[in-house]
C-alpha cells in the first residue's frame, strides 16, 4: 500500500513538473504540444527524488519537437546534448535543459540511428551547433541542415569510423592505430573555420591582414589557434580553433570506479579541479542514495569557495598582465599564492586534488587549521576590497577594458552562455542559488549580475563574486556542524544512471555517468562551462576592437582549453 | 651523468627508497663523460640568464598555474636570472607540459625545431614524464620520452613552484641532484580509510609502460 | 662583516649573485603539499602476497617487482621489491590510504627533478635483513 501511495504520488509529482513545464511555453506551443504532453504525463517519466531531475523517455519525433519547443522558450536553456551506447535502441539522445521555475533539470533521453539523420536546432538555438557536432563525431548521428558539420574534437588522422562512443578504449585503439607515432607531421587539427554558415576565410582584399596566433602562443598560456583578420587596426573577423588539448578525458574514465573518477575528473581542468570532482561526487552520490553528512556538505561548500576565490584572484592578477598594470598583477598574484598555501596546508594539494571524495571529504581540517582559514579569510576581504577599490580607479587599466570585447546580452542568451561571462551579460543564473548542492542552499550570499557585457563588466562580477564567496566562507566557518567529514562505508551504485552539477570558477558544469552491473563506469559524459562559452567567444571580437584589445578581451573571458577541449 | 652522482652512497638514506642503476658499458662510461664536459659548457652559458619557452602540449592547466606563480612575487623567477621568452628563437630552454596531445605533436617540434642550439628540454609534471592519469592512450601520445632529448624530468601533479625552480636549476646545474633514493622530509600521514568489500578491489584499467 | 659580504665575493667568484635557492628557507612554502608516498618496509605485506597499493593506483607508479641490482656487477637482490615510478605517482595518496598495514607515510619533497627518466624509479626491496638498508 505505501509503495502504491509513493508510486503514486510520484506520479503526481512528476505530473505536476510536466504542467510547470508545459506552462513555460508560448499558448501556440502549447496547443502544438498538447498531445505530446498527454503522452508524457500518462507514462514515461520519472523525476529523481529530490525532485532535481526530470528525466522524460520519449521517441525521436516527441522528443525533437519538446526539445525545439523548450530551448526557444524564456526560463529555459541548453545544458547538454550528447549519445550514449546504451538505454532504448542502439543509441540514446540525452538532452539536458535547465529550466528556471520551478527550477530544475529536464533531462529527455531519445533513441536515435546512427544512420537516420536527426534534424539540426541550430535554426533554433546558435548554442547547438558544437553540441550536434560532436553527436556526429562521436557517434556517428547524422545531423542534417547543420551549417558546418564537421569533426570539432577528434584527432585529425583518425579514421571516419573511430566513434568513442560506439566503441570501448580497446577497439579506439585498435582502429586509430594510435600508439604508433602518425606517420604525418600534420596530425594536428586542420586550420579551417568555426562553425558557422561562413566557412574558411577566403583571402581579403588588399590591405587586409590575418594573424594566425598559435597554438603556441606568447607567454605562459593554454594551447589555441585563433585567426584575426584586420583591416589597419579594426579587427573584422575572428575564427577560434581549439581542441588542441582534447585528451578524451571520457573515455578515460571507462571501467574507472568510484575511488578513481574524481582522480580524472579533477585533471579535466586542473584550476577547477575541486568543482568537477564534486559533481562527479555528488552524482554518485545522488545514484546511490548515499547521504552525506553535513559537516562533508559544508566543507565540501568551503573547499569549492576557495577555489573560486584563488581562480578570481588569478583572473584580476591576469587581467593586470594583458593590460600592463604590473603592479596590479603582483598584487593579486600575492593574494592568490597565499589562497593556494592554504589550500595545500589544509587538504595536501594546492590544487585540492584528492580532497572531494565519494561520501564526503578525504580530509578534516582540525580547528587550528579552521582558525588559519578564518585568518586568510578576514584578511582577504578586507585586501580584496581595497585592492579592487584601487584597481577600478586605475585609468589605465580601466581604459583598456571599458567597452571591449562587448558579449551583448541577447547573443549571450541565445547562445547560452554560462558563469562571470553570462552574468556581465545580463544572464542571471548561477547553479549555487538555481539548483544548489553541498551546503549552498542554507547560506546566504548574492550573485552579481551586470548588463554591459564588456570586459569591465567581467572584471567587476568576478571581484564582486570574490566577495561574496569570502562571505561564504566565513559563514560556512561559523555554521560549520560537527559530525564526521565523510561516509564510513557508503556502497558504490550500480547499474544506473546519475546527473552531477557544480558552478565551477568558470560557470556550470555539467556532468553524466552510466553505471554498469558492478560500479564502473559505462559512459562518462562532461560539459564544463568553457565548453560552451568557447562558442560565445567569437561573437565579442570582431567589430570596434582593435588588434592590440585581443589580450586584454581572451584574459577577460579567461577561459579554460583544456576544459573546453576534456 | 657525471659519475660521482651515480656512486652517491645510499646507506645514509634512513629505511627508503634505493635507485636502480643501469648496467654500464665502457660506451656508457664515455657518453656519460662526454655529458658532464656538455653539461659543464652549458653551466657557463646558461648560468646566468636563461630564457624559457614554455609549451602545453595538452596539460589541464594546473601545471601552468604552477609555472605563473614562478613570476609571483613570492617566487620571483626573474631574480635567478631565468625569464620567460615568447619565440623559441630566443630561447634556451624548452619547458614543456601535458602529456602531448596528438593535436600539439606538431607544433611542439615545431617549437623544438625552432630553437637555436644549445638548448634544454624540461617535461614538468607527471603528464610529460609518462602522460599522468591520462596515459598513453588513443587521444595522448603519454610523454615526452622518445618525442625529445629531454634533460630534466620534474615530478609532481603539478609540481609546487619550489619543485620548478629546482628543477630549473638542475637543468643548468647550479644545483645538485637529489634523487638517488628520496629522502622523505615532512611527512604527512594520510588517515587510512575503510576499503569495503574485499580488501583487494579488482585493478581498473591502468595503462603500463609501453 | 664578512658574512655580510660573503655574497659580493661568491659573486664575485662565480659571476651569479642570487645563488642562494630558495633565499631563505621558508617552510610555510609547501607545507602540507603532498608529493610522494615513503614506504616503512617492516610493515609492507608484500612479501605475504599484497598488492593492495598496486591495484589502487591509477597511473600505475607502484609495481611489484625484482629488486634492483645495486651497482654494475653486483649479483640481484634477492626477492621482490615493491618499484615506485615517480614519474607517474601524482601524489594522490590511495596507495596510503588503501594499505591494510599502514605501512605508507606520504612525504613532502620538493627537489625531485631528475636528468633522466631512469632515475625517477625507485625501488623498495622486500624481505631484506637490516644489514642491506
Amino acid at each position: 500500500m505505501r509503495d502504491m501511495l509513493s508510486r503514486i504520488s510520484s506520479h503526481a509529482n512528476v505530473e505536476a513538473h510536466l504542467r510547470a513545464l508545459r506552462a513555460k511555453l508560448t499558448e501556440e506551443a502549447q496547443a502544438a504540444l498538447a498531445p505530446l504532453f498527454e503522452r508524457l504525463i500518462s507514462s514515461g517519466c520519472e523525476l529523481t527524488p529530490n525532485g532535481s531531475e526530470l528525466i522524460i523517455r520519449a521517441s525521436t519525433q516527441d522528443g525533437m519537437a519538446l526539445a525545439r519547443a523548450l530551448i526557444t522558450t524564456e526560463g529555459t536553456y541548453l545544458a547538454d546534448l550528447f549519445a550514449d551506447r546504451h538505454d532504448v535502441g542502439p543509441l540514446a539522445l540525452h538532452l539536458l535543459l535547465g529550466v528556471e521555475a520551478p527550477s530544475m533539470w529536464v533531462h529527455v533521453v531519445m533513441p536515435a540511428e546512427p544512420d537516420v539523420a536527426l534534424a539540426s536546432l541550430v535554426d533554433v538555438s546558435p548554442a547547438m551547433s558544437w553540441y550536434e557536432r560532436e553527436l556526429w563525431e562521436e557517434a556517428g548521428i547524422v545531423v542534417s541542415d547543420h551549417p558546418y558539420l564537421r569533426r570539432l574534437r577528434l584527432p585529425a588522422h583518425w579514421p571516419e569510423d573511430a566513434y568513442p562512443v560506439r566503441h570501448g578504449p580497446d577497439e579506439l585503439l585498435a582502429l586509430t592505430g594510435s600508439q604508433a607515432e602518425p606517420e604525418t607531421a600534420e596530425a594536428r587539427i586542420p586550420l579551417v573555420g568555426i562553425d558557422d554558415e561562413r566557412e574558411e576565410l577566403d583571402p581579403g582584399p588588399e590591405g587586409v591582414v590575418d594573424y594566425p596566433l598559435g597554438p603556441v602562443r606568447s607567454g605562459v598560456l593554454e594551447s589555441g589557434h585563433y585567426l584575426i583578420r584586420t583591416v589597419g587596426e579594426e579587427i573584422v573577423d575572428f575564427r577560434l580553433q581549439l581542441s588542441y588539448k582534447h585528451r578524451g578525458i571520457e573515455q578515460r574514465a571507462l571501467g574507472l570506479g568510484h575511488l578513481h573518477i574524481p582522480l580524472v575528473a579533477e585533471r579535466i581542468s586542473g584550476m577547477s579541479g575541486f568543482a568537477h570532482a564534486l559533481a562527479v561526487c555528488e552524482a554518485l552520490e545522488r545514484a546511490g542514495g548515499v547521504e552525506v553528512p553535513a559537516r562533508a556538505r559544508y566543507l565540501r561548500t568551503l573547499f569549492a569557495e576557495l577555489e573560486r576565490i584563488y581562480n578570481h584572484l588569478g583572473y584580476q592578477a591576469d587581467l593586470c598582465q594583458a593590460t600592463g598594470l604590473v603592479v596590479g598583477q603582483a598584487q593579486f598574484d600575492i593574494l592568490k599564492e597565499q589562497v593556494l598555501r592554504l589550500n595545500g596546508q589544509l587538504t595536501g594539494s594546492r590544487y585540492l586534488f584528492g580532497t572531494c571524495v565519494f561520501g564526503g571529504v578525504a580530509v578534516d581540517p582540525s580547528s587550528e587549521q579552521l582558525a588559519q582559514v578564518r585568518a586568510l579569510v578576514a584578511s582577504l576581504r578586507r585586501k580584496v576590497h581595497h585592492l579592487g577599490k584601487m584597481l577600478f580607479n586605475s585609468p589605465s587599466h580601466v581604459d583598456r577594458l571599458d567597452g571591449t570585447g562587448i558579449l551583448l546580452p541577447d547573443d549571450a542568451r541565445a547562445w547560452c552562455a554560462v558563469g562571470p561571462i553570462g552574468r556581465a551579460s545580463g544572464q542571471d543564473r548561477d547553479t549555487r542559488r538555481d539548483h544548489p548542492y553541498a551546503a549552498y542552499a542554507e547560506l546566504a550570499f548574492d550573485v552579481p549580475v551586470l548588463h554591459e557585457g564588456d570586459a569591465l563588466a567581467r572584471a567587476r562580477v568576478r571581484l564582486d563574486e570574490t566577495i561574496q564567496s569570502l562571505r561564504l566562507a566565513e559563514q560556512v566557518l561559523d555554521k560549520l556542524p560537527s559530525g564526521p567529514a565523510r561516509v564510513s562505508s557508503a556502497e558504490a551504485p550500480r547499474d544506473t544512471s546519475a546527473l552531477g552539477w557544480v558552478e565551477s570558477p568558470r560557470g556550470e558544469g555539467m556532468h553524466w555517468l552510466r553505471l554498469d552491473a558492478s560500479g564502473r563506469i559505462a559512459r562518462y559524459r562532461v560539459r564544463t562551462a568553457s565548453f560552451a562559452n568557447a562558442q560565445t567567444f567569437p561573437l565579442s571580437i570582431p567589430g570596434r576592437n582593435i588588434l592590440t584589445d585581443f589580450p586584454v578581451i581572451e584574459q577577460s573571458w579567461a577561459l579554460s582549453y583544456a576544459g573546453a577541449d576534456r | 651523468m657525471p659519475d660521482e652522482l651515480e656512486r652517491a652512497p645510499r646507506q645514509n638514506l634512513p629505511g627508503n627508497w634505493h635507485i636502480a642503476v643501469p648496467a654500464r658499458t665502457a660506451d656508457d662510461r664515455a657518453l656519460a663523460e662526454a655529458s658532464a664536459r656538455l653539461q659543464r659548457s652549458i653551466e657557463r652559458l646558461f648560468r646566468r640568464s636563461l630564457h624559457i619557452r614554455h609549451v602545453d602540449s595538452g596539460s589541464c592547466n594546473a601545471c601552468e598555474s604552477e609555472i605563473k606563480q614562478l613570476t609571483s612575487p613570492y617566487y620571483d623567477l626573474h631574480r635567478l636570472g631565468i625569464f620567460f621568452t615568447p619565440s623559441p628563437r630566443h630561447a634556451d630552454l624548452l619547458l614543456v607540459t601535458g602529456p602531448v596531445t596528438h593535436a600539439m605533436r606538431g607544433p611542439l617540434l615545431r617549437t623544438y625545431d625552432a630553437m637555436p642550439d644549445p638548448r634544454l628540454v624540461v617535461g614538468v609534471g607527471a603528464c610529460a614524464a609518462g602522460g599522468g592519469v591520462f596515459g598513453p592512450s588513443a587521444y595522448v601520445r603519454g610523454g615526452l620520452e622518445g618525442l625529445l632529448p629531454v634533460d630534466v624530468y620534474i615530478p609532481g601533479c603539478p609540481p609546487t613552484p619550489l619543485a620548478l625552480i629546482y628543477g630549473l636549476l638542475l637543468a643548468v646545474n647550479r644545483v645538485e641532484q637529489r634523487v638517488h633514493g628520496a629522502s622523505s622530509e615532512l611527512a604527512i600521514a594520510m588517515p587510512p580509510i575503510q576499503v569495503s568489500g574485499p580488501r583487494r578491489e579488482p585493478q581498473p584499467e591502468t595503462e603500463e609502460q609501453p | 662583516m664578512s658574512t655580510r659580504l660573503g655574497w659580493v665575493i661568491r659573486g664575485l667568484r662565480t659571476g651569479i649573485v642570487t645563488t642562494r635557492y630558495p633565499a631563505r628557507r621558508d617552510p610555510e612554502a609547501t607545507r602540507g603539499v603532498r608529493t610522494h608516498p615513503v614506504l616503512h618496509p617492516d610493515s609492507c605485506g608484500a612479501a605475504d602476497g599484497c598488492d593492495a597499493c598496486v591495484r589502487v593506483c591509477l597511473p600505475g607508479a607502484l609495481a611489484i617487482e625484482a629488486s634492483p641490482k645495486r651497482d654494475d656487477d653486483a649479483a640481484p637482490q634477492p626477492g621482490a621489491a615493491l618499484w615506485l615510478d615517480l614519474g607517474r605517482c601524482i601524489g594522490c595518496g590511495l596507495c596510503a590510504q588503501t594499505c591494510p598495514e599502514g605501512a605508507f607515510v606520504m612525504a613532502s619533497d620538493h627537489e625531485l627533478a631528475t636528468r633522466s627518466r631512469e632515475t625517477l624509479r625507485m625501488a623498495r626491496p622486500m624481505g631484506t635483513s637490516s644489514a642491506n638498508r
